[in-house]
């Protein structure tokens, strides 16, 4: 569905160049501190900027050459912008109506009222939760193919969150050809959603694995100074100085768990690897 | 382009002031006599309306969502003329309809013709402030866009004022006499036949309006959200 | 199916995926020719990646315990029965081969091993 080829784009202090892919079916996270280029690499795949060099392909086209028929494939949920606050839901509901063909209607009233999200409640009255629940609903309600959401869970609490996973997770199974882009800072959502994960930090790609791996080959080692010292170093991915010793990031717990049978190794989240592999020395 | 129409107009119905400036107009049509001074005055206040569709739409980041939308930049900038002189003429229509029907009420006498011509030619005028008023909005956003309306606007009046001076100054340097030109072409244009006029002016404003689009469809397309 | 993922064990969740859903061929109570969840459905109850179902999935046809029709889904392969029957048979073998190696250390004769058996098969 997407396709990213060294994708380049330059701003004053920062460059991106990623090369990505979303499969068809496929749910991919997009984690990274922020002004990583998650943002950047979201606005170039849905034409909102214009990329300084490399390839995008979105649906086999440039996304400059999007039509609207094109656009009306894709569901998009960003998490700096939406509809004017001064609209009420009721014209959310026709303003969609209007722009996409295959708007469903009366799912999208139901579900705005299974929310919350009363039709004659204006936007600007919205708490965050709802903002986000209408950017997620709004993303979901006109049978997009290809859907791009840019933090979609930010702000909400935990029960508010599973309950957009799982409108998400409904949303796929309709469909075995709709694929999701997701960039979230909330790994959880991720683990129990993507099945692929890409890392970037300062505009490169710093990782790219399959979720089960990240989860079940990855894990963490805790172990004391003189331990680290006896350690075998040549499956330790990322290390981090402690106050009782070091944390090691391996993507080879299998071997430790072989090796060391005394040593402390515990699974791997992904907010342990972000820390790992992105946070200071 | 309904999804936009639909959501400009929605924009701008949610506002209370938009009823209360419907009201105004019957109210102070009742009240002058000056009812060209009236339709003007609120055919002005719709296009500004219209306009204000343009920075509702940018408030907040909003038009990085906006693209997202099935719409192309072209469609967004199409639309917001289209948009922006359907609401004028719904101004200005009821503006006209209720001058002529107070007119008939108080038993003024008026030739029908006339006043409409009036009338026509307002509507002629403010559409130029659409054509100027898109495209700087545009370029340099609602914020930015009002101050160099405002500059635009003393650049006009100055010329009104002083423009004689300046045009026999600047004309008199080649040794022509600027005024009695423009007063010659005056005449010569007010000399011609209805249709001639008729077709001239429509000439000017398709003239207009076009360049007014491509100018905002270009600015548009260079935008990056 | 009833499959219960450990969070917290360090085996890798498609392992543990893999493991249950044999354990329901082998044990019967998923029968042969009977269709698994699809995909989808199954990682979205288990709230995990599709990936990792479907590496399960891929797994389990590799060993031969399920086909997979593409386009259809997956279902429980029908030669399992042997392939039950012989890890039932194998099992019962070690059972007895700790059996037998616990009466030699016990100090028990061949013939006395079988007379215990004998009892044993009399008395079913």
């Amino acid at each position: 569905m997407i396709k990213l080829e060294n994708l380049q784009k330059n701003y004053k202090n920062f460059g991106l160049n990623l090369s990505l892919e979303v499969p068809s079916g496929a749910v991919i996270g997009l984690v990274g501190k922020n002004g990583a280029g998650k943002s950047t690499t979201i606005k170039a795949i849905l034409g909102l900027i214009k990329p300084d060099g490399g390839t995008i392909s979105v649906f086999g086209k440039d996304p400059k050459d999007f039509t609207c028929a094109d656009k009306e494939n894709i569901g998009v949920a960003l998490s700096d912008s939406g509809f004017s606050l001064v609209l009420k839901t009721k014209d959310v509901v026709e303003i969609l109506a209007g722009f996409y063909h295959d708007f469903d209607k009366e799912t999208f009233i139901a579900k705005c009222e299974e929310n919350g999200l009363a039709m004659d409640k204006t936007i600007k009255d919205y708490s965050t939760g709802m903002k986000a629940k209408l950017r997620v609903l709004t993303a979901l309600s006109h049978k997009a193919k290809l859907l791009v959401l840019d933090e979609p869970t930010a702000g909400l609490d935990v029960l508010a969150r599973g309950e957009i996973l799982d409108l998400i997770r409904k949303y796929l199974e309709e469909d075995s050809e709709r694929s999701i882009l997701i960039s979230s800072h909330i790994s959880s959502d991720l683990e129990g959603l993507c099945d692929e994960i890409y890392m970037i930090d300062d505009g490169k790609l710093v990782l790219h694995e399959d979720t089960d791996v990240i989860m079940g080959k990855y894990g963490i080692i805790k172990v004391g100074t003189e331990e680290y010292e006896k350690l075998d170093k040549q499956y330790l991915i990322a290390t981090k100085k402690e106050a009782f010793g070091y944390t090691c990031l391996t993507n080879e717990k299998q071997y430790y768990l072989d090796n060391y049978p005394n040593i402390v190794i515990e699974n791997n989240d992904i907010d342990n690897m972000i820390i790992l592999m992105l946070g200071g020395k | 382009m309904t999804g936009l129409l639909t959501k400009d107009f929605r924009l701008l119905t949610q506002r209370k002031s938009t009823a209360v400036m419907f009201a105004g107009i019957a109210l102070m049509l009742t009240f002058t006599m000056n009812a060209s001074f009236v339709i003007s005055y609120f055919s002005l206040v719709g296009c500004l309306m219209a306009m204000s569709t343009l920075s509702l739409d940018q408030f907040d980041n909003g038009m990085a969502f906006m693209f997202t939308l099935p719409v192309t930049k072209k469609l967004y900038t199409i639309e917001k003329y289209i948009f922006s002189f359907l609401w004028l003429l719904g101004f200005w229509f009821t503006a006209c309809v209720l001058q002529f029907g107070v007119m008939i009420v108080q038993k003024t006498e008026f030739n029908f013709f006339s006043v409409a011509l009036d009338d026509v030619m307002t509507l002629f005028f403010l559409s130029f402030v659409i054509f100027i008023m898109i495209p700087i909005n545009l370029k340099f956003g609602a914020d930015k866009g009002r101050i160099v309306m405002l500059i635009i606007f003393a650049i006009a009046i100055i010329f009104v004022f002083l423009g004689e001076k300046i045009l026999t100054f600047a004309t008199g340097a080649f040794g022509i006499d600027g005024m009695k030109f423009i007063v010659d072409t005056g005449n010569f244009i007010a000399g011609q036949p209805a249709y001639i006029l008729a077709l001239g002016t429509s000439g000017i404003f398709i003239a207009f309006a076009l360049i007014s689009l491509a100018i905002s469809i270009h600015v548009m397309e260079k935008k990056e959200y | 199916m009833q499959i219960i993922i450990n969070n917290s064990s360090m085996i890798p969740v498609y392992e543990q995926l893999m493991a249950q859903i044999k354990q329901e061929i082998i044990s019967g109570s998923l029968a042969e020719g009977s269709a698994l969840p699809s995909v989808r459905t199954f990682s979205n109850e288990l709230k995990i990646s599709a990936l990792t179902v479907k590496k399960a999935y891929d797994k389990l046809e590799e060993e031969g315990f399920i086909v997979t029709v593409h386009g259809k889904g997956s279902y429980v392969a029908k030669t399992d029965r042997e392939l039950a029957v012989e890890a039932r048979r194998k099992a019962v073998e070690e059972d007895f081969l700790l059996a037998v190696s616990k009466a030699k250390t016990v100090g028990l004769s061949n013939d006395e091993i079988r007379e215990i058996i004998d009892i044993i098969l009399e008395e079913q």
